[in-house]
């Protein structure tokens, strides 16, 4: 990390006294500025009205002195807004990121762009955490369509991650349909029987339309070379950031090594004959290896890659075209712009929705 | 938006019957010439659009007309109750002064008289506020921006004032207002120190109680940071814009699609910049930046807003304030490019936006606005927005309509004196 220069932080005092502790994490004046308010207006709303005002510097300068040390500012206001939503956060799940919450929004605007939806949209989020995607789903899925059948099934193994999942689904009820699908189930997705479970009681009356998921993608090397930040390995679950599978071994590449969950998303997806297949990832090189693995399965009328932004652009501008090391070299679509952020695939019948 | 329009087209109409106009002038030497002919010509084109309106709706109803003949009814009615005065006025004061007329006969006459004078009076006030064109924000509810100019810390403070006068005068008068977005030279957010704040006031037809604020407001006063006791002199700027309804007007007013529609901002002439998180992004780092900037590209107008923590919130914000700022700015354009025909027709200026409006003394607690010309001596109530804030505002206003009415004048003159030049030239080529 880059010594901060001295004139900086003199500047940062002289403004307010606790600047400088935020400096250590936010390293940049507008940040810190706009971290100092929102910390203050948090205690201004939590406090009792009666607490003396030396109480509450006092407060504040706790709260400061944690964030210096690099605490999450969601896990210490217990929140982070996603969409129109305002998710709960608590240490040991991972906090919703901004570039899941575009990735989601810009999901939802796609189906909703294509008209003739099917009645009934059935979805599946694997590895949930907070529960982030399926609420933001609902919220901007539901008032557009005219009988709300959206039922969203969320997965997760942690099971601090599932109360918390239920807590969120509570805290949003009024962005939701009131009479919302949307149940949370804690179950490892490597697990056989669950899989049989969840196949036996699809197959019968309907099927899996959409299948998404943000699984740990980090691979240990990037995870301990300075890629990921600091604030993000000391507080946040690595179970939720790097992928530990009974077949992982260290002497796989360390490039590869956050791919782990990606097979096995494909294998599910394909048992249960999902028709949409949407994961994120974490850069460029990783989404040409999952579009790769996405067509040696076969079975996908189509794949592309959808960068942070993939609305910049539009839906009618055709995206770049980069090629992909696949057995068979074809080319992928790549939309948006950033750093590639996601994988999507269709099965036949849903080509009309995505090939904009 | 239609009510502009309408009076437009009205014009073109009224010029047919200038003629005739004239003719009527000749008959209205006998009384006092309290209302302008040029006006007098407008509001007759008015009415009489007025009654041919009425009678197309009795034939079958449409909202469009009701709406049109109902924002002509106010001209039409006034029209009325000036043409009964001022019809009856020649036979009053033939019957005062004729020396046959009884005693008795010629006092009522005389009574008569002085109240058709009054009624004559309150007319042709009526008059012209009914044909001074409502303002299209008019009914609008309105953002109210405060932005220090030269002055340094000191201008900071004073925009900081501003602020508290406008809330503490919103607070008053029962109108709720919250701050949209607020940028402060102080770590702490005090709303003493501004750099930039956005005032956004929400009810209807606000814009129209604080149009009069527009402009550039100037302090004088020995800043709490000078030593030697001099006074200073800053300035801060207030704009005052148009809140654009979220949702779209119903008859295809206000509509944010219609690309022919002040309110038209294509996304596609929008940047859209957000926090790129450094280097990989995604899982491995943890933003907490949600700042947003719009940048419209065509006219350079940029809007950043990161005060919520919520991304989408300030996206909403900005563009907000960006539809706000771009339909002031178009509205500016177009009274602008009127202005400009103004002078050189007749040469009525227009005072801009730009200009020094009004001016608060601290040595001599008093304001005085230059354009209405108003002086009050209770500073600390004004800045308090309190009733002698009210005065202030009311002068401005007055004083705006009558700027208003000479300019519908020097308007009307401008399209007679341009159809009477082409009607010349087509002679001359006859």
């Amino acid at each position: 990390m880059p010594r901060l220069p001295t004139s900086l932080l003199r500047r940062a005092r002289h403004e307010h006294s606790l600047l400088p502790l935020l400096f250590r994490t936010c390293r940049d004046l507008p940040s810190a500025r706009n971290e100092l308010r929102w910390l203050r207006e948090h205690i201004l709303e939590t406090a009792s009205p009666k607490s003396p005002p030396s109480t509450r510097h006092q407060r504040l300068y706790e709260l400061c002195l944690q964030r210096s040390k690099g605490k999450p500012l969601q896990y210490i206001l217990g929140s982070q807004p996603f969409g129109n939503l305002e998710i709960l956060c608590k240490p040991g799940v991972l906090i919703p990121r901004p570039e899941t919450d575009l990735l989601t929004t810009h999901l939802a605007q796609t189906l909703l762009s294509y008209p003739p939806l099917p009645p009934t949209i059935h979805i599946l989020d694997l590895c949930t955490g907070t529960g982030c995607i399926p609420l933001l789903l609902h919220s901007l899925l539901h008032p557009s369509i005219p009988h709300p059948h959206i039922h969203i099934h969320g997965i997760d193994i942690s099971p601090l991650a599932m109360s918390l999942a239920r807590k969120n689904l509570h805290h949003n009820t009024r962005h939701l349909h009131p009479s919302s699908q949307i149940s949370f189930q804690q179950a490892d997705i490597f697990d056989t029987e669950w899989l049989n479970g969840i196949k036996a009681e699809s197959s019968k009356k309907w099927k899996w339309d959409i299948l998404i998921s943000n699984p740990p993608y980090i691979s240990p090397h990037a995870f301990n070379n300075g890629s990921t930040a600091r604030s993000v390995r000391n507080y946040e679950p690595k179970i939720a950031l790097v992928p530990t599978t009974p077949t992982y071994s260290s002497t796989d590449a360390p490039e590869t090594g956050g791919d782990m969950f990606y097979p096995r998303l494909l294998h599910i997806a394909n048992e249960l004959q999902v028709g949409v297949f949407v994961v994120e990832v974490a850069d460029m090189a990783q989404a040409k290896r999952v579009v790769g693995m996405v067509r040696e399965r076969g079975a996908w009328e189509g794949v592309e890659v959808w960068r942070d932004f993939p609305e910049q652009g539009g839906r009618d501008g055709t995206g770049e075209v980069v090629e992909v090391d696949g057995r068979d070299g074809r080319d992928v679509r790549v939309r948006g712009e950033g750093e590639g952020r996601a994988v999507v695939a269709w099965r036949e019948g849903w080509g009309g929705v995505f090939e904009g | 938006m239609t009510l502009w329009t309408g009076l437009r087209t009205a014009v073109r109409v009224n010029c047919h019957q200038s003629a005739r106009i004239r003719r009527y002038q000749s008959t209205l030497t006998t009384s006092p010439p309290s209302i302008s002919p040029t006006l007098l010509g407008r509001a007759r084109a008015l009415a009489a659009e007025h009654a041919e309106l009425s009678r197309r709706l009795n034939s079958g109803y449409d909202t469009k007309l009701a709406k049109k003949a109902g924002s002509l009814s106010a001209v039409a009615e006034a029209l009325n109750g000036w043409e009964a005065a001022n019809n009856s006025l020649p036979e009053l004061q033939q019957l005062v002064k004729d020396q046959s007329t009884d005693a008795e006969l010629r006092s009522l006459a005389e009574e008569e008289l002085a109240s058709t004078r009054e009624k004559l009076a309150s007319y042709s006030k009526d008059l012209q506020t009914t044909l001074v064109p409502q303002h299209p924000f008019a009914e609008m509810s309105c953002l109210i921006e405060i932005r220090p100019g030269a002055g340094g810390d000191e201008a900071a403070l004073f925009a900081g004032d501003l602020l508290r006068m406008y809330r503490d005068f919103c607070k008053r008068k029962g109108l709720h207002a919250t701050l949209l977005k607020l940028d402060s030279t102080a770590a702490i957010t005090s709303e003493d120190m501004i750099q930039e704040a956005i005032l956004e006031i929400d009810a209807p037809g606000t814009y129209d109680v604080f149009r009069c604020e527009a402009g550039v407001h100037r302090v004088q006063r020995v800043p709490a940071t000078e030593i030697k006791g001099r006074t200073h002199t800053s300035a801060v700027s207030v704009m005052v814009l148009p809140n654009i309804p979220e949702q779209s007007g119903q008859n295809g007013e206000n509509d944010f699609d219609d690309p022919t529609s002040d309110y038209f901002v294509d996304s596609k002439d929008v940047r859209t910049d957000v926090m790129r998180a450094r280097g990989a992004g995604g899982q491995h780092v943890n933003t907490t930046d949600s700042a947003v900037r719009l940048t419209h590209l065509p006219t350079n107008t940029v809007v950043a807003i990161q005060d919520s923590r919520s991304q989408h919130k300030n996206r909403a914000k900005a563009w907000q304030v960006l539809r706000a700022r771009l339909a002031q700015a178009r509205r500016d354009a177009r009274e602008e490019e009127i202005a400009q025909l103004r002078i050189s027709v007749v040469g009525v200026a227009r005072m801009g936006r730009e200009n020094k409006v009004r001016t608060y003394n601290w040595g001599q607690q008093r304001v005085t606005d230059h354009r209405s010309g108003i002086t009050m001596h209770n500073l600390d109530d004004i800045l308090e927005g309190g009733e002698s804030l009210d005065k202030v505002m009311d002068s401005v206003k007055e004083w705006l309509k009558t700027k208003d009415i000479e300019a519908l004048i020097a308007d009307e003159e401008a399209e007679r004196t341009k159809l009477e030049a082409n009607s010349k030239k087509a002679n001359q080529h006859d």
